[in-house]
């Protein structure tokens, strides 16, 4: 391994330790990594940013002569009028027409992508497959109808078609709250594959384990110390 | 209050919650265990239908995820473009995510093929499209929109892009992305294209009604999809390298779920 990788592994290990600092409590090195990140970010976006309206936005208006290129260019620059409390109300124009052609391109697939396919998944057999499949088919058609029921604020609980509603929505909330469980805990083991590509990296490069025992180092030294001034 | 009252009352400190958890995750790097890894459906199904893909190919792959995901999405990508790559198919890369270009890269410096590979022949990375959902419909209409690509090449010089108008003259779309799917779905599902994708284990929850209504061909489920695809592909990567830590955290994220009521209910009790 040369001096240069050496640098970079001890460098990577460091700013890894850096930011866990924190779970031990908060300190001067975590500061300085939370600022690092938000600087290189905000540079890079800056500069990625840049770049792609240089050559996909300007150079073909200036080279290629296309010239329809000037209204996002006006749209973008009147965003910017927001800065300014006399002209700020010229920026809801490139944040309409922002809006307005998000809009209009997602409404675009919606209808067969989040509509009429999703109704058509819930609409399945409850006897053509086996015992199994059957069941899963009628817990899919029980759970969409009833967590649909759940959202359903129209009728007053004392209206005839709300007292109907009602006990379907409770049943609605279980399938709700065990999606909302999934949700959570699959987002729990998500941020764990974290901590595991940090500790893969620790563990299996050569001198990356040398900034991990400086930090426990100065953990102890710090407990050490503040027990004796306790 | 020993450790087990502490656990148990949910008074313990969350720093020993961390250590311990370093701990359990480090034993299978220092020691490896071996577990087996069986092959899920999901996965099955995402090699079955890229084999079918005709030999030479281009396909279309979405990097919409950066560093700071890397952890899950990562092995995923490398094992997607060790196989696509194996298969004998060119990529084009682009990305909706402005931290995403890089991570082509870097993913293709970790692919086994990645010296036996030609830029603008095998794969080009045509880099950040910014818009977002508007950017991939305006892309899915038109590729040329995109002139200069992350290297700077002109788009039109590349010879991997001959051909290529529309989303419809690609064959099959891969992605492995950090956010919902939505926007994927609306824009580009129903052109009769392969949709295959890599999910991060907090996104398979918000892919399964599309995975329900036969939308994906076929998806890799986080770190665990990743070392299957490894296996299936004879190519063992960071994904089987991690597997065991990853079963050892669920087991320990189980255990300390489980505690955790234990010492909800004791707290209810006590407030009663």
């Amino acid at each position: 391994m040369e001096m240069s990788e050496i640098l970079v592994v001890l460098m990577g290990s460091s700013i890894t330790m850096m930011g866990w600092s924190l779970i031990y409590k908060e300190n001067v090195f975590y500061r300085v990594i939370e600022h690092l990140i938000i600087g290189l970010m905000t540079g890079y976006t800056a500069y990625t940013t840049l770049t792609i309206l240089i050559n996909n936005i300007l150079m073909p208006l200036i080279t290629d002569g296309a010239y329809l290129n000037i209204v996002p260019i006006i749209f973008g620059l009147l965003l910017l009028t927001r800065l300014s409390k006399d002209y700020a109300w010229l920026s809801r124009w490139g944040i309409a027409a922002l809006g307005g052609i998000g809009t209009g391109v997602a409404i675009k697939g919606v209808v067969q992508a989040q509509i009429s396919n999703q109704i058509l998944a819930t609409a399945l057999s409850f006897t053509a497959g086996d015992g199994l499949t059957n069941f899963n088919n009628i817990l899919v058609f029980v759970g969409v109808l009833t967590s649909i029921s759940y959202f359903f604020f129209t009728f007053g609980p004392n209206t005839s078609t709300g007292k109907i509603l009602l006990p379907l929505g409770k049943v609605g909330r279980l399938f709700l709250m065990a999606t909302f469980g999934a949700v959570i805990g699959s987002d729990v083991l998500c941020n764990g594959a974290f901590l595991l590509e940090r500790m893969e990296y620790i563990t299996t490069v050569q001198y990356a384990w040398v900034p991990a025992v400086i930090a426990l180092a100065l953990i102890a030294y710090d407990v050490l110390k503040s027990r004796a001034s306790a | 209050m020993n450790l087990l009252e502490q656990i148990t009352r949910g008074k313990i400190q969350r720093k020993w919650i961390f250590i311990a958890m370093f701990v359990v995750v480090a034993i299978p790097y220092i020691s490896p265990m071996g577990l087996p890894i069986p092959l899920s459906e999901s996965t099955t199904n995402l090699y079955d239908v890229l084999n079918e893909i005709p030999d030479g190919s281009t396909v279309m792959f979405s990097f919409d995820f950066g560093p700071g995901v890397w952890a899950e999405s990562g092995p995923m990508a490398v094992a997607l473009v060790n196989a696509i790559f194996e298969k004998n198919l060119n990529i084009i890369f682009v990305t909706f995510v402005l931290d995403g270009p890089p991570m082509v890269d870097r993913v293709l410096k970790l692919s086994k093929y990645y010296n036996e590979l030609e830029y603008g022949v095998d794969y080009c990375n045509l880099g950040y499209i910014p818009g977002f959902e508007t950017g991939m419909g305006a892309f899915a209409a038109d590729v040329n929109i995109v002139k200069v690509d992350y290297h700077g090449n002109q788009v039109n010089d590349l010879e991997i892009m001959d051909g290529i108008e529309t989303l419809e003259d690609i064959t099959a779309i891969f992605l492995v992305n950090s956010t919902s799917f939505d926007h994927y779905f609306r824009q580009w599902y129903g052109r009769g294209l392969p949709m295959m994708m890599g999910v991060q284990s907090s996104g398979v929850m918000l892919l399964m009604p599309y995975v329900q209504s036969g939308m994906v061909d076929g998806y890799l489920n986080s770190i665990r999809g990743a070392a299957e695809l490894e296996l299936l592909i004879g190519i063992p990567g960071s994904g089987v390298k991690r597997m065991d830590a990853t079963s050892m955290m669920y087991v320990y994220s189980t255990v300390l779920t489980i505690l955790a009521q234990f010492g909800l209910r004791r707290q209810d009790k006590e407030e009663i």
